[in-house]
């Protein structure tokens, strides 16, 4: 599988790659990409990958994948060479990313932008900025 | 306003959205400063904007009195009757008006998280009088002035929190308040479906205090040295049906109290409603009414501190 630009997404979850290109909005792209569903890793015993030409993941979509993918790598692609792989890191706070899993909070009532500080990177654990509801993956919903 | 101006004769926050918030040496500072008031006029010439959007009796008062005796004026609404919050104004748009009439907001909302909103898009300071289940700072601290009153610490002291631990922001602000003070047990008792919120347990016990749950009364009475009661809080449950067969459980009354500790005090956020026989009024472990008398001068001297805060 060869892209000349973009990114590739290897340590996905079996299975989840479609899961993810939904997540990412990249399903109706006119631009190539490649998967590979449920193949072996010596890792992971299977994996997802994905190959996508002319994308460059922005700061939400990071924070996107690793939600589906927490050991996922990405490798940057430029001029047909792998010039960079990093795994998804989230910032100390999410900003319009993630909604508050409280139902009462001023959030879900006025408009106001949605801020969650990340807790724990590796258990996905979350606080709300104005209310203080703490929450975890399970709970979790996109902006 | 600038955080590098604070010293330890000032508050290190401009805001009070959270008991969090204030550090432990800031706790102290206004509970030291209630009990010695001079009452100087420090916000002569100034105003104070009381939003509330739920009603109160004595948080509101409470505050207009502590204002008054400052020198100052109080403008706003205690219920949204007649004002543009009926016609659908924000909170937004309401707290960005009153930021130009008055140099405080003190803002009570029915939504969790609106205090600290305000506090965001304020350009004056704002106080948390209530923010829907989430917290109660400024009761918190008259809380701790009527535990240090009695008991004469805020640390190394076994306090039970009884009722309605799911609901109440109150027990949500004073057990936070007392995980700041080291030694501190909380005895939880309610029923299972009032109990205090699993992340905020764990957040407690990260915190080194000590947590138990007891099922009645009658298992924490002889250990205690504080009961805080607290009402159902009815106005923000769907159906209390299952609440009211097991209240009685939950009721203190003079039987309980015959294996208190002598200096074991029962304090109440109040209002009552039947958690608390009024025959316990009369015994000498009845301590709810003198707590609430705090609320003055607790106020009084929070408003005091800010506005020194703000001229620094």
């Amino acid at each position: 599988m060869k892209i000349s630009e973009g990114v590739i997404i290897d340590h996905l979850p079996p299975w989840s790659a479609p899961g993810l290109l939904a997540l990412l909005r990249l399903k109706e792209r006119s631009e190539r990409l490649y998967a590979a569903l449920n193949v072996p890793s010596t890792r992971m015993g299977c994996k997802d990958i994905l190959w996508i030409q002319a994308y460059w993941p922005d700061p939400a979509d990071f924070f996107r994948i690793q939600v589906v993918a927490p050991e996922a790598t990405l490798v940057f692609v430029e001029k047909g060479v792998k010039t960079a792989s990093v795994c998804p890191v989230l910032p100390e706070m999410l900003e319009q990313l993630v909604l508050c899993s409280n139902p009462r909070c001023i959030t879900r009532v006025e408009e106001v932008p949605h801020k969650v500080k990340v807790l724990s990177q590796d258990e996905l654990a979350f606080q709300c900025h104005y209310c203080q509801t703490r929450f975890d993956k399970k709970e979790l919903q996109f902006a | 306003m600038n955080l590098s101006t604070a010293s330890s004769s000032t508050l290190s926050v401009g805001h009070l959205v959270s008991i969090l918030d204030l550090s432990q040496s800031d706790i102290d500072l206004v509970l030291d400063r209630a009990d010695k008031l001079g009452c100087e006029r420090q916000w002569a010439g100034r105003q104070v904007a009381l939003l509330f959007y739920e009603n109160s009796t004595r948080t509101y008062n409470s505050f207009r009195t502590a204002v008054h005796r400052l020198g100052g004026s109080t403008c706003g609404f205690s219920g949204v009757e007649g004002t543009s919050v009926q016609k659908g104004e924000s909170l937004h748009d309401t707290i960005r008006m009153f930021e130009s009439y008055a140099d405080l907001i003190v803002l009570r909302h029915p939504n969790d998280g609106a205090a600290r909103w305000a506090a965001d898009i304020s350009s004056v300071p704002v106080i948390n009088a209530g923010d829907g289940q989430n917290e109660h700072p400024t009761q918190t601290l008259l809380d701790l002035h009527a535990i240090k009153k009695t008991q004469g610490r805020l640390n190394n002291l076994k306090v039970a929190l009884v009722g309605d631990l799911l609901y109440g922001r109150t027990v949500r602000s004073l057990s936070q308040a007392l995980s700041r003070f080291a030694g501190n047990t909380l005895y939880l008792v309610s029923p299972p479906f009032l109990r205090l919120p699993g992340p905020l347990k764990r957040w407690l016990r990260e915190q080194g205090i000590n947590i138990e749950e007891r099922a009645t009364l009658d298992e924490v009475i002889p250990e205690i040295d504080i009961c805080y009661m607290t009402r159902v809080q009815k106005e923000r449950m769907s159906g209390i049906d299952e609440f009211l067969r097991v209240e009685h459980s939950y009721r203190l009354t003079p039987r309980h109290l015959e294996e208190a500790k002598p200096t074991m005090k029962v304090l109440h956020p109040l209002p009552r409603v039947k958690e608390i026989a009024v025959e316990v009024d009369q015994t000498p472990h009845a301590y709810y009414f003198e707590q609430a008398k705090g609320g003055v001068p607790v106020r009084l001297a929070l408003l005091e501190l800010m506005r020194e805060r703000a001229i620094l």
